[in-house]
């Protein structure tokens, strides 16, 4: 079938049908080359035995370390960054539709700093790991509702007002995260909260992802259930009551949903920047202004990116290289092409 | 008389702290009927309508829907009864004429639910209905004023109310359109829909006929026939302006018309 110009407007460069099957086997492959990179180099055929080895009963072919390196040390690791991924960019997706505001993300809205405030706070009191999720989670709403109340407090509600809120919160949590960091014993803690603001991937292991996973997923598929309720709440408060939408608890729900994910992301990942603001703007180039596509797309190719960003993080250099220095060396030039392709492209 | 699906009962409105909008409004709308509110800038004419639709809380006063209070209902049953025409409906993302018509829907649909098959149907009978299809894969944000409000009509017809509620729908549009929206108006009135709709033109009101709402600067609103209520002194009074009712013979009605300055 031949694409229309119409076509490629409302559905952007992907096709119209399929166009999940396809991302799902550009992340499956991607899954696989990641796992074969390292300072130790696995060939692909192993590392699909590896892989293949849990559900037939395979020939062992491959040596113990292979095996570990595959499954206990990369597998994890990208796990961890897929899961990260979806929940930021599907989070930022959430947000920049609901706001209606395609400048708005958990890192500009102050969301992930004030994630980070909660688990510095649970760091500092020593509390377990189920405890600082569920502090990283309250400093997380506590940051939207403060950068959503600003805007109504000043009487209005511009895209810009927003986005100025989300700085003046972000600020203040940094500042509480700094502070929290003059506090912490420099032995320890400082490490650790360090770690957190900084953002990698490094260290996570099966137990981290089992105590966010579910939380993402299970956030994630309610999203991704709303997300033709998203379209109606991106055309604004009134537009969306008057079209019967109880919208006081969709948009609460969408929030919350948002911000859960947010702060799991935070808890396993620390702050990661930039992926939240741009991988929605890639993926409505790539499938059209719906969310019933933008907000799938998102979560797949969020995942592919940070999988891609990750793998360089842990290969480029000898010494790991700072993650969140990645996403934005990449991210920022990335955002800037595509705002100005947005504009010349209408 | 024909049934009453509207009925807006001694409604005043204030916003906090501030002057009154409107007081001891009382209106009553049927099937088939149109109620075109008049009124100068500022009188509380959009207000009225947003009372109308739930979006403001009246102080007093109570508005009942097929004899319900609109209080106790749910937005999805407020939205299965009334549609809404806005002014000017913005869209920050780019969705297609389509997909906005479709999402008239949302009253029928729920929380986790998407458009079917069945609502795309909907949705495509009404845009063949209007003569719109080529619109139907274009932008929304991309289309004229005109054909943008086209698409809103369509997208009230698809939330299939038995109310339609127009602010203002000719006040962003050329000569021609308006009286083409007008013709729609009175079309849908004909198919059963009760149809209430705001103007800035007395002409507007001769031409569609039914009922007119004359709200004051008092935010008062005397209502009757439309021939009734329109009256040269009063016209020129509340508009503050020298406007003459003259009947023409060409086009076989009275204009209101106004004086050379």
């Amino acid at each position: 079938m031949k694409r229309t110009i119409d076509d490629r407007r409302n559905y952007g460069l992907l096709p119209k049908r399929n166009y999940m099957l396809l991302l799902l086997a550009l992340l499956a492959a991607v899954i696989i080359v990641s796992l074969c990179l390292g300072r130790y180099f696995v060939s692909i055929e192993t590392v699909v035995k590896v892989l293949g080895s849990h559900l037939l009963p395979l020939e062992q072919t491959w040596e113990r370390v292979e095996f570990n390196i595959v499954m206990n040390l990369r597998l994890p690791r990208i796990l961890g960054a897929a899961l990260v991924g979806s929940a930021l960019a599907l989070s930022g997706a959430t947000y920049q539709g609901i706001f209606k505001n395609p400048l708005v993300s958990p890192d500009l809205l102050g969301v992930s700093a004030g994630a980070c405030v909660g688990s510095a706070i649970g760091i500092l009191l020593h509390v377990g790991s189920l405890w600082i999720q569920i502090l990283a989670f309250i400093g997380g709403i506590a940051a939207v509702a403060l950068t959503t109340g600003i805007p109504k407090l000043m009487r209005r509600t511009s895209a810009v007002t927003l986005v100025l809120a989300g700085v003046i919160v972000g600020g203040f949590m940094n500042s509480l995260i700094g502070l929290m960091k003059y506090l912490a014993d420099p032995e320890t803690e400082l490490a650790e909260m360090t770690y957190w603001q900084l953002g990698s991937l490094a260290n996570i292991k099966y137990p981290d992802l089992l105590s966010v996973g579910p939380v993402i997923i299970i956030s994630g598929s309610i999203l991704l259930a709303m997300r033709w309720r998203i379209n109606i709440l991106s055309m604004g408060e009134d537009e969306a009551r008057i079209l019967g939408m109880n919208i006081r608890r969709e948009r609460n729900i969408a929030i919350l949903c948002a911000t859960l994910m947010t702060a799991s992301a935070v808890c396993i990942s620390g702050t990661i920047g930039w992926i939240g603001l741009v991988i929605p703007h890639l993926a409505r180039r790539l499938a059209g202004a719906d969310n019933r596509r933008v907000l799938p797309v998102s979560c797949a190719i969020s995942a592919v990116f940070l999988i891609f960003i990750d793998t360089i993080a842990r290969t480029l250099t000898g010494a790991e290289l700072p993650l969140g220095v990645l996403t934005g060396f990449i991210g920022a030039p990335f955002f800037a092409w595509i705002m100005i392709r947005e504009r010349n492209d209408v | 008389m024909k049934d009453v699906l509207l009925e807006v009962k001694n409604a005043s409105f204030s916003y906090k702290g501030g002057r009154i909008i409107f007081h001891d409004v009382n209106l009553s709308l049927h099937k088939g009927e149109i109620f075109t509110i008049l009124g100068p800038n500022g009188a509380g004419k959009s207000t009225l309508l947003n009372s109308i639709v739930r979006l403001l809380k009246l102080n007093e006063g109570e508005i009942l829907l097929n004899g319900k209070t609109i209080t106790s209902m749910r937005e999805r049953d407020i939205a299965k009864m009334i549609a809404y025409v806005s002014q000017s409906s913005m869209s920050t993302f780019d969705y297609s004429v389509r997909e906005y018509i479709v999402m008239g829907r949302a009253a029928h649909i729920g929380i986790f639910g998407k458009p079917g098959k069945e609502d795309y149907a909907i949705a495509d009978a009404i845009i063949e209905k209007m003569n719109i299809q080529h619109l139907s894969q274009k932008l929304y944000m991309q289309i004229s004023g005109g054909e943008r409000q086209q698409a809103c009509v369509a997208r009230a017809l698809v939330q299939q109310p038995e109310i339609i509620i127009f602010d203002e729908p000719t006040s962003a549009l050329d000569y021609g359109n308006q009286l083409k929206t007008l013709a729609l108006i009175r079309e849908l009135s004909e198919h059963g829909y009760g149809v209430i709709m705001t103007t800035h033109n007395p002409d507007h009101v001769i031409l569609l006929g039914g009922t007119a709402g004359i709200l004051d600067r008092g935010g008062r609103m005397k209502s009757g026939p439309a021939e009734e209520m329109l009256d040269e002194t009063y016209l020129s009074e509340l508009y503050r302006a020298n406007l003459k009712l003259v009947y023409v013979d060409d086009v076989k009605r009275k204009a209101c018309l106004a004086m050379r300055f």
